[in-house]
């Protein structure tokens, strides 16, 4: 490969990223409502079984409880949802009604779900319950 | 040395246009199926892994020139070793395709291919860099001490990688019956691509479906259950460098926090996704967990259904 070739590939590479934007593909996904995020966390996490969902009022992420006291946490990842799975209530924060969600990864990101006052006090008494009984 | 061209150099030009023509097919059909950023770090990694390549390429060369030294047999540019060197460059590839997805150290390089959430024709280019490294073209060096010449040897190879190019589409449904059943085709790569767990390790031919078929490795696609691509843990991120070494920086942590020789050499050679406590799936316990809840449903239906039928 040489120099010439190597740019030409690069040339390539950005016009083809900018055809696919200029011919506006790849939406957006929301997650509509809880039943879908069950659906989706039973998709990203074999054998899960939710109980119940918050999904965040932009649609942009949600968080699923599972009947065993696992967690799967999903967030719109380009045209895709990206999920991760936590064996156990995940570390939370809430400020007014934003609960965000710590994953510990650097590139992924916290997540910030906006549940309205009401929806992340309770979810913030509820995590913070199973992780004082995991680790009582 | 005989000089044979370079069949992945002459078929760029026509992957560039057919990403086109498949962008354009899709702005109909599912826009979805693109995404802009998803097709940038696409390309930038197939661009970075023919630096990759261009860069350790040699090397590979003057290793199996070094071999062939040692090889068994004298075979020339005689017909049926054109037959018998696709083949067995085929079956090569499906040893290693299998050993890359149930070896976490080749896992490490060849998790970049399945890393987007995507099935296009500019997934088909997203390729490690990180192969010499992993020693993936270990797998091709039997054949140079068969004693087939290596010209012949890197042109099946560059064919074999030219072929797995169109399969990676979800423009093209099924091919017909016939083709299905010997060849890899774009219904049986999206299974391979896929996270379902149904789907989880099977399908690894190149460009011949009768590997999976002779080796218990096959499964159809079925309609009911749509594939859902990426891998267990996907990225969530477009990052580059991250999708390039994501792997190979775990293996280093795990190797480098765990106690125990045992669990370390666990970390390295063991399946993706094994722990030394337990504590992640590996692919075999998520199709188990699959299992079970399949098996509870169907229970659970068969109850029913019984029980409406009493009523």
């Amino acid at each position: 490969m040489n120099l010439t070739v190597l740019i030409g590939s690069l040339a390539a590479v950005f016009a083809l990223a900018a055809i696919a934007w200029l011919l506006g593909m790849g939406r957006t996904p929301r997650i509509a409502n809880a039943k879908q995020a069950e659906r989706l966390a039973r998709d990203a996490h074999s054998g899960f079984a939710p109980s119940d969902a918050a999904v965040s009022r932009d649609g942009k992420a949600a968080l699923v409880a599972g009947r065993d006291g696992d967690f799967v946490l999903l967030r719109e990842h380009g045209a895709n949802i990206a999920a991760r799975v936590f064996r156990q209530a995940p570390d939370v924060r809430r400020d007014d009604g934003i609960l965000t969600v710590t994953t510990g990864e650097r590139l992924f990101g916290d997540l910030r779900l906006d549940l309205g006052d009401t929806d992340a006090t309770r979810w913030l008494e509820r995590l913070e319950g199973d992780r004082s009984k995991v680790t009582a | 040395m005989n000089e044979l061209p370079d069949p992945v150099q002459y078929a760029v030009p026509a992957f560039v246009i057919l990403v086109l023509v498949e962008m354009l097919i899709a702005r109909r059909v599912d826009p979805s199926r693109y995404e802009p950023k998803d097709t940038l770090t696409s390309l930038l990694l197939g661009t970075g892994s023919t630096v990759a390549g261009a860069l350790t390429g040699s090397a590979v060369i003057a290793l199996s020139v070094w071999l062939s030294q040692f090889r068994l047999f004298d075979i020339g540019f005689v017909w049926w070793a054109w037959i018998l060197v696709f083949l067995l460059d085929d079956l090569a590839y499906y040893v290693f395709h299998r050993l890359a997805h149930r070896v976490r150290w080749f896992w490490a390089s060849h998790v970049i291919h399945h890393s987007s959430q995507h099935y296009n024709l500019s997934t088909a280019l997203r390729q490690t860099w990180t192969g010499f490294f992993s020693l993936s073209f270990a797998f091709s060096l039997p054949i140079v001490l068969i004693g087939f010449p290596i010209e012949m040897l890197l042109f099946a190879s560059g064919v074999n990688l030219v072929y797995q190019f169109w399969i990676h589409t979800e423009a093209i449904d099924r091919m017909p019956r016939w083709f299905e059943a010997i060849f890899n085709t774009p219904s049986h790569h999206r299974v391979h691509h896929a996270t379902n767990p149904r789907y989880l390790d099977k399908n690894y031919a190149g460009m011949l479906i009768i590997w999976d078929r002779m080796f218990g490795t096959f499964q159809p696609e079925h309609h009911e259950d749509r594939p859902r691509y990426g891998i267990i843990k996907n990225l969530g991120s477009f990052n580059l460098l991250w999708a390039a070494f994501h792997e190979w920086i775990g293996i280093a942590k795990d190797v480098t926090t765990v106690p125990g020789i045992r669990n370390k050499v666990g970390y390295i050679f063991r399946p993706p996704g094994w722990s030394h406590d337990g504590s992640r799936d590996t692919s075999d316990a998520i199709k188990a967990r699959w299992r079970k809840s399949e098996a509870n449903d169907g229970s659970a239906r068969r109850k029913g259904a019984e029980m409406s039928h009493a009523e």
